[in-house]
């Protein structure tokens, strides 16, 4: 199992911001609402950390006749992100109820 | 010469308020045809002569033994303002179709940051260019395209283009490797220049 402590901010962001949507996000989507907190220029490079993890997976987006630009990808958590989500939030919370 | 522009001078001699030479409408019809890239004080007005004029047929040229180019057409020769006619219709709808695809720069003709990947390809893993690079060039080409459809100015477009470039190499790695070669060249020139 992955160290919850190795979760960075962006990270943490990432997960939270994917739990919170519910489905497939693409990375342009992700900066957007984040509040300013993601940054173009590296979200693709922690999507990819992340993805290696095993903390997210990805596909191209399918391509529609007459669409313009190029296929997105689109990133959605998975069950090993949701648990080191949980992990990691649990004992926040724990730490400040004590 | 023609000094106005062309698309004013064929309105106006087709409203019957302007007079022209052939000499002034071969360079109108060439300005129209090549899309108004020819500057006109470099057509050879020998060439009326040797018959090499296939964008308009001039029959009133033929009759004329010593051809100088300043016989004046006018509005009721109707032959060579119907010529004139297909000319503008032809190049405005050429024209509409270079404004659908792109409103503001009818001179692109690569989709942007295409040598910037190619770049990147030769550089980076086959991995991390599917995975990363192509997504932020996806994202690149989202924000172009919405700034297109906003009427954004040259200069917008511009700073696009600089910022995505910039964020492209950042994701490949290449930027700090830039950086870096550009630290240690201002570094060697500063020791070599050093008195």
């Amino acid at each position: 199992m992955p160290d919850p402590t190795r979760l960075s901010g962006n990270e943490y962001l990432i997960l939270k911001l994917l739990t919170t949507h519910g489905g497939e996000m693409f990375g342009l989507e992700m900066v957007a609402d984040s509040n300013k907190r993601l940054k173009k220029g590296s979200i693709y490079v922690t999507l990819g950390r992340m993805e290696d993890k095993g903390f997210v997976s990805s596909r191209k987006e399918d391509w529609v006749e007459g669409a313009r630009g190029l296929p997105k990808r689109m990133y959605k958590i998975t069950g090993e992100g949701q648990r080191v989500l949980q992990e990691w939030e649990f004992p926040r919370f724990g730490i400040i109820e004590v | 010469m023609i000094t106005d522009k062309p698309h004013r001078i064929l309105e106006d001699f087709l409203s019957g308020t302007r007079d022209l030479t052939l000499a002034e409408m071969v360079a109108l019809v060439r300005l129209l045809e090549s899309g108004a890239l020819i500057n006109p004080d470099l057509i050879d007005l020998r060439e009326i002569k040797r018959g090499l004029i296939h964008s308009i047929d001039f029959d009133m040229a033929k009759k004329t033994n010593e051809f100088t180019g300043n016989e004046l057409f006018k509005v009721d020769d109707q032959r060579c303002i119907q010529n004139l006619r297909a000319v503008i219709i032809r190049e405005r709808s050429k024209q509409t179709i270079k404004v659908d695809r792109a409103p503001l720069d009818v001179q692109i003709t690569l989709p942007p940051g295409t040598r910037t990947m190619r770049l990147i390809k030769a550089v980076v893993s086959e991995k991390r260019y599917a995975r990363e690079c192509e997504a932020a060039r996806a994202d690149w080409l989202e924000e172009y395209y919405e700034a297109l459809d906003s009427n954004s100015g040259r200069f917008k477009l511009a700073i696009i283009h600089l910022r995505n470039t910039c964020l492209m190499l950042k994701v490949a790695g290449l930027l700090i490797l830039f950086e870096r070669i550009i630290g240690f060249a201002a570094k060697v020139i500063g020791h070599l220049t050093k008195p």
